[in-house]
């Protein structure tokens, strides 16, 4: 290899401009992936429903696509919910809120007019379109603990503790005291005197009472009739009631039980005052045990009563409210009625515990539980819209919130970013309206500042014009100013000096001249009109012409 | 149509139109397009100017080559010789558009008309890129300048100054009895330490054994005084018709035919300043001469009597004086001139008529014109009664028939 040659191929003005060129693009980039790394590296992902590690959704998701049940994931925001044309078949979920997001103008409507800063989780914007989702018939199911969806809750008049629950007795012996037990006997008895709302749910309701689940019944108000030969296929979204066909009634034989032993993970709990309120549809359906205490303190024991005085905080003691249910409508009577189910842990439907097979570092150690029975339950209510039937509608889907996770993907975080400003910019009509205000007012600095050339031309521009002075035109139109310049005029003619022709007597002058008109001019002080003044300068001019003597008199 | 695009874009993401939306992505697309495909500017531009130094009225043929030095196409390109307003395009145009591929190179010819004396400069030249389809622009400046000077005009007067009444006695180089710098020998004197080393008689040195250097013959020329009037008062009248654009003229031909004969001339301008050219003789002398007044411009009102005050130690006994101005505003001009006259200088005035020329541009009374006629001629007058020659110069009249005029 030719070292020298290579110098000298480097060292051209060429190359050296494309080396130039090329490090000044480098260093740009190095900067701009200093200020992106954290949109740019892959995060560490949980509570994906498209994830497969043991605190991932992936078992829920995909046992509802074998279900048929459409699934897709909301990666920008929110917003986007407001375009959901059947919002009645849809469900919403949202397990865990790991972050914030970005806080942009709001246009309220409302007295502050314009709201600059958000609440953490969710955007104003976003809560109002979850809002609108719910009450246009969708189904919201909430799972959080610590996490950014306190606004959330706020909005339908519930609120977090944002503490750590414990339990003295009911957690799990073998997965340990993170695993708290949330128990509930009657989760259709939203109120202790309405009774048990057993028809809000498709997967348990019998209106004839004889024995066979509606969606099943070829005649649920007959209670003669019941259902033919039915499989697990039939039983649909409720499939995971169905136990099978009893061989003496040809019947299908159904689990009819409205309890749930639901195991948690490290969970939180909702503030005992506002979870539960039937004027404004909020049910409280499952409680902790007695047992059971929040670590108000964060100093993971129980400290009974308050030690105010030490500047101490104690902790509060159960039942907590863990699952709560809010509906449109109230009792969550109507199929199309919106309805929102808050439950205060993330991990309820995490792989490991939805699936007790699933392979993972518990496996073999969770124990038989409700999770998967309760979210089905509660998957059928949403999606069964019809009596006889059990298939989801038309246009059921399932929609996990996955922009408020974090991306496995490298770019992944950039990419939902930039998807969450085109939303924004394209949903709130008031970033709408910015947008195409500063777009205006960029265009037409723009246009004013980039006027187009004009064209070159040479001109040639030699007029310019020397003025005398015009005031003394005037001067030189008196009689005395004429009347100097005939005296001058005599002067010179007859080759005089200023003394000379001082000291010369009248008479010698008027001899001179020798024209009474002029020498009339001289001597006498009075007005002159212009066309006496015109004549007289005529004079003088033949005067001083003819050497002294006028030949042409007036 | 960035505008567009953008609009077009939210517009279809709004109603979910994918067909607007790429529209509007191939409106700002074909705007990154245009932004790419720009000109390049490593241009070669070289200009030709076969002179100078010209005549007041006299073509100047510029030429420029421009060469592409880079290895892309220039795109639309725009070449514009930054010419002065002084000067006319008679023949030509000073601007180009072409679109050079790599190496290649084009002429752009034109022809310059000055009507104007004075010392201007051509350029620089001014370059202008388009991109393909015309909506970027790109301007960049060559600081390539030639600089031209202009003299006056110089007229033809041996004729008039023949046929004139003003003095013919100066007859160019005569040879004078008296040591000084000369052709011919004079005599011989003793070596001194200041003369040159060439001027040493090696034959004398040899003869007597004394250091000897040759004395020459002085030769003697008639020193030719030329005042000249750039007073404000002399810019009365048009662009090209006014006191200091006829005396400019008038003092260059002058010069130049007095330096023909072999005449020493010296120059002198005074207005806001006196300036003096010693007396010369030679090409050399008039080539300074048409500098100076191409540089000379109107302005001051420095009187005449200061100057002739001034130049009396330097001005040679009986040297004739051409004095050229207007007379206008200036209460000295008759001693001054009755001083020169009285030191037997022979003085020449040549005078245009101010009023005349402030009737080309101005709306004069008639009655206020005849008076103002008057006095100037009153003035004339007593200056040629002082013994010196006045040419009263119109306008519309020729430098050699003014002379002609003359009257004493």
């Amino acid at each position: 290899m030719d070292w020298r040659k290579i110098g000298v191929f480097l060292n051209t003005r060429r190359n050296k401009r494309i080396a130039l060129q090329a490090s000044f693009w480098a260093v740009l980039l190095l900067l701009i992936l200093s200020i992106a790394i954290t949109y740019v590296v892959p995060g560490q992902t949980q509570q994906s429903a498209y994830g497969d590690e043991w605190n991932d959704l992936g078992s829920f998701r995909e046992e509802l696509n074998n279900k048929g049940v459409e699934t897709t994931a909301l990666v920008s925001s929110p917003l986007l919910l407001s375009d959901i044309d059947h919002p009645e078949q849809t469900i919403f979920v949202i397990s865990g809120v790991e972050r914030d997001t970005i806080s942009l103008p709001r246009f309220t409507g409302e007295d502050d007019l314009i709201q600059f800063s958000e609440g953490d989780g969710y955007t104003s914007s976003e809560i109002v379109a979850i809002r609108e989702f719910v009450s246009r018939g969708g189904t919201l199911i909430l799972m959080d603990d610590f996490g950014y969806s306190s606004n959330l809750a706020s909005e339908f008049g519930l609120q977090f503790t944002n503490h750590r629950l414990y339990a003295d007795y009911s957690y799990d012996n073998d997965l340990g005291s993170d695993f708290v037990w949330v128990n509930t006997t009657s989760a259709f008895n939203f109120t202790s005197s309405q009774g048990t709302q057993t028809t809000v749910n498709p997967c348990i309701r019998d209106v004839d009472g004889d024995g066979v689940v509606d969606v099943l019944d070829e005649d649920p108000s007959d209670p003669e009739i019941g259902a033919p030969f039915v499989t697990i296929q039939d039983s649909g979204l409720c499939a995971h009631r169905f136990r099978g066909t009893d061989p003496a009634t040809n019947q299908p034989r159904w689990d009819w039980s409205q309890d749930y032993s639901i195991l948690t993970n490290t969970p939180s709990a909702f503030e005992k005052t506002t979870s539960y309120n039937p004027a404004e549809r909020r049910y409280v359906i499952s409680k902790t045990t007695q047992d059971s205490w929040i670590d108000n303190n964060g100093d993971g024991n129980y400290s009974v009563g308050s030690f105010a005085a030490f500047g101490l905080v104690g902790d509060e003691q159960g039942p907590f409210p863990v699952y709560v249910r809010y509906c449109e409508a109230i009792l969550c009577r109507g199929s199309e009625t919106g309805r929102v189910h808050f439950i205060s842990d993330g991990s309820v439907l995490i792989n490991s515990l939805y699936d007790p097979e699933f392979d993972s570092i518990y496996s073999g150690m969770v124990p038989e539980n409700d999770n998967r029975k309760w979210i089905l339950d509660v998957v059928a209510e949403a999606l069964i819209l019809n009596d006889n039937g059990t298939s989801p509608g038309e246009h059921a889907l399932v929609i996990f919130d996955e922009s408020r996770h974090q991306q496995p993907t490298i770019f992944g975080d950039t990419y939902n970013l930039v998807y969450y400003l085109l939303i924004y910019f394209t949903n709130d009509w008031m970033a709408m309206l910015i947008l195409f205000l500063f777009l205006f007012i960029l265009l037409e600095a723009v246009l004013i500042r980039k006027e187009d050339p004009e064209d070159w031309r040479h001109v040639f521009r030699v007029v310019y014009y020397g003025f005398g002075d015009a005031e003394r035109y005037k001067y030189y139109q008196r009689p005395e100013k004429i009347r100097q310049v005939l005296l001058t005029r005599v002067r010179n003619l007859n080759a005089l000096t200023m003394e000379e022709f001082e000291a010369m007597p009248a008479s010698e002058l008027q001899g001179m001249i020798r024209d009474p008109v002029l020498v009339r001019f001289l001597f006498e002080e009075r007005n002159y009109r212009p066309d006496e003044l015109v004549g007289i300068v005529r004079r003088i001019k033949q005067w001083g012409e003819s050497g002294g003597v006028t030949k042409v008199v007036d | 149509m960035l505008a567009g695009g953008v609009s077009l874009i939210l517009v279809g993401m709004m109603i979910s139109n994918f067909q607007m939306m790429i529209i509007g992505l191939t409106f700002i697309a074909f705007i990154s397009i245009n932004g790419w495909i720009v000109g390049q500017s490593e241009l070669e531009i070289t200009r030709f100017v076969p002179h100078s130094n010209v005549y007041k009225g006299d073509l100047i043929e510029v030429s420029l080559t421009i060469t592409n030095k880079s290895y892309r196409r220039t795109q639309l390109l725009e070449v514009f010789d930054n010419v002065p307003h002084e000067m006319k395009i008679r023949r030509g145009i000073n601007q180009i558009r072409i679109n050079l591929g790599p190496g290649q190179s084009t002429k752009l010819d034109y022809m310059l008309r000055c009507p104007l004396r004075g010392h201007f400069s051509v350029g620089p030249i001014s370059v202008r890129h388009r991109n393909a389809f015309g909506l970027f622009v790109n301007e960049s400046k060559i600081e390539d300048m030639c600089d031209i000077t202009v003299f006056p005009q110089v007229r033809d007067v041996e004729d008039a100054m023949l046929r004139a009444d003003v003095p013919k006695m100066y007859t160019g180089a005569t040879t004078l009895r008296t040591p000084g710098p000369g052709m011919e020998f004079y005599s011989l004197r003793e070596y001194l330490s200041t003369d040159p080393i060439r001027s040493i008689n090696w034959k004398a040195f040899a003869r007597t054994g004394e250091m000897m250097v040759n004395q020459k013959t002085r030769d003697a020329v008639t020193d030719v005084f030329v005042i000249l009037d750039t007073r404000e008062v002399s810019r009365i009248g048009t662009v090209l018709k006014n006191p200091l654009e006829m005396g400019a003229s008038a003092a260059a031909s002058l010069a130049s035919h007095f330096l023909k004969r072999k005449d020493s001339v010296a120059m002198v301008t005074y207005g806001s300043r006196m300036d003096f050219l010693p007396p010369d003789t030679g090409d050399k002398q008039q080539y300074k001469v048409l500098s100076r007044l191409a540089s000379v411009s109107p302005s001051g009102s420095m009187p005449l009597q200061a100057v002739t005050n001034a130049l009396s130690p330097r001005i040679s006994r009986g040297s004739p004086v051409f004095i050229i101005s207007s007379l206008e505003g200036d209460g000295t001009t008759l001693p001054a001139i009755r001083n020169l006259s009285g030191n037997g200088h022979e003085v020449i005035i040549l005078s245009p008529s101010s009023v005349d020329l402030e009737r080309l541009v101005s709306r004069i009374p008639r009655m206020a014109y005849e008076v103002l006629k008057l006095e100037r001629q009153n003035r004339l007058t007593a200056v040629s009664g002082y013994g010196a020659k006045v040419v009263d110069w119109m306008p519309d009249v020729e430098l050699s028939q003014a002379l002609v005029q003359s009257r004493g």
